[in-house]
């Protein structure tokens, strides 16, 4: 698309975060199943060179999400404190709500007229706002299976069993999350085969202004001062 | 306070380093251990809580799978409409 102005969507520090949890999350899939399920998934495990090896990788690959969790939250109250970013953006308000209502009437034929989105949709933010928290689950679980001598210092013996269904339950849950975030952003028949702004960073122009009115309704505010 | 996007991106970089590897050097510092082996008691109340726990998940879990399946099929719905009328 030649001569097409393009926007900047994502931060050269979002692209980063994103790949690193991407693949930190794909490795822990690929091998905290095999170690949860090891009556059907054992085999798996023996593939990757047995229960000693995909240990290890599980414990790099969170040590992995840990860091980008610490970079991008870091990352993300610097730019807010700088001006380069505003808050509200990415935390959920009122007119979520009365747009995720306004995109149910649109869907059921009952108006004719689509919400304006503005940067991030209610459904961007709610998925954002879980992944933080799932992520938040994962860290102090997976800590607390990770190193129990430690947190008995802190919490009766009888909850690591608890911490342990906590972390394959909300494993399961980002399984979910994470097969939805891939449809939705990919293989949706909107945007497949691949949405590239999670690695270009940019959209075009006439991309933003159908698909988020206010988001480029405020671009242009800030151009015209 | 004013900060160029390098100079944010720098202080990330290091806070994540620092961050992670405070809490995995916190975390290892107790000796495995010293606290001792779970008694039977702790155990029989360990499984006892993972009960609750375990039902409290798979509630949790259920309305997820739903909340999920149902997103996914009002996406599809609201597509099929937008492309009647030519939308993106």
């Amino acid at each position: 698309m030649e001569g097409t102005k393009l926007i900047e969507r994502v931060s050269l520090a979002q692209r980063i975060t994103h790949l690193l949890v991407a693949l930190s999350i794909i490795t822990l899939f690929i091998t905290g199943f095999p170690i949860t399920f090891s009556d059907y998934l054992g085999w798996f495990a023996e593939l990757i060179g047995g229960y000693k090896v995909t240990m290890f990788l599980h414990r790099v690959a969170a040590t992995c999400l840990i860091f980008a969790t610490f970079f991008y939250v870091t990352n993300y109250v610097l730019s807010w404190l700088s001006g380069r970013c505003k808050l509200e953006t990415i935390i959920f308000s009122p007119k979520d709500i009365l747009d995720f209502i306004q995109d149910l009437k649109y869907t059921f034929k009952l108006s004719d007229e689509l919400p304006k989105y503005a940067k991030f949709n209610w459904l961007m933010k709610a998925s954002l706002s879980y992944a933080i928290f799932e992520v938040f689950v994962f860290i102090v679980t997976g800590l607390i299976l990770w190193f129990p001598w430690f947190f008995m210092n802190f919490m009766p013996k009888s909850y690591i069993l608890a911490a342990a269904t906590i972390h394959r339950a909300f494993a399961i849950m980002a399984l979910l999350h994470f097969t939805g975030h891939v449809y939705g952003n990919h293989f949706h028949p909107g945007e497949f085969p691949l949405h590239r702004v999670i690695f270009s960073g940019v959209l075009p122009e006439e991309h933003v202004k159908e698909e988020f009115p206010l988001w480029y309704e405020e671009i242009k505010e800030e151009e015209g001062e | 306070m004013v900060m160029n996007e390098n100079d944010i991106f720098k202080i990330s970089l290091i806070v994540g380093i620092i961050a992670t590897l405070g809490i995995l050097y916190v975390c290892n510092s107790t000796p495995k251990y010293e606290y001792g082996v779970p008694q039977d008691y702790q155990i029989e109340q360990g499984v006892k809580i993972n009960f609750y726990v375990g039902a409290i998940m798979w509630g949790v879990l259920t309305f997820y799978g739903l909340a999920a399946c149902g997103l996914v099929f009002l996406d599809y719905l609201k597509f099929r409409r937008l492309k009647k009328h030519g939308g993106h």
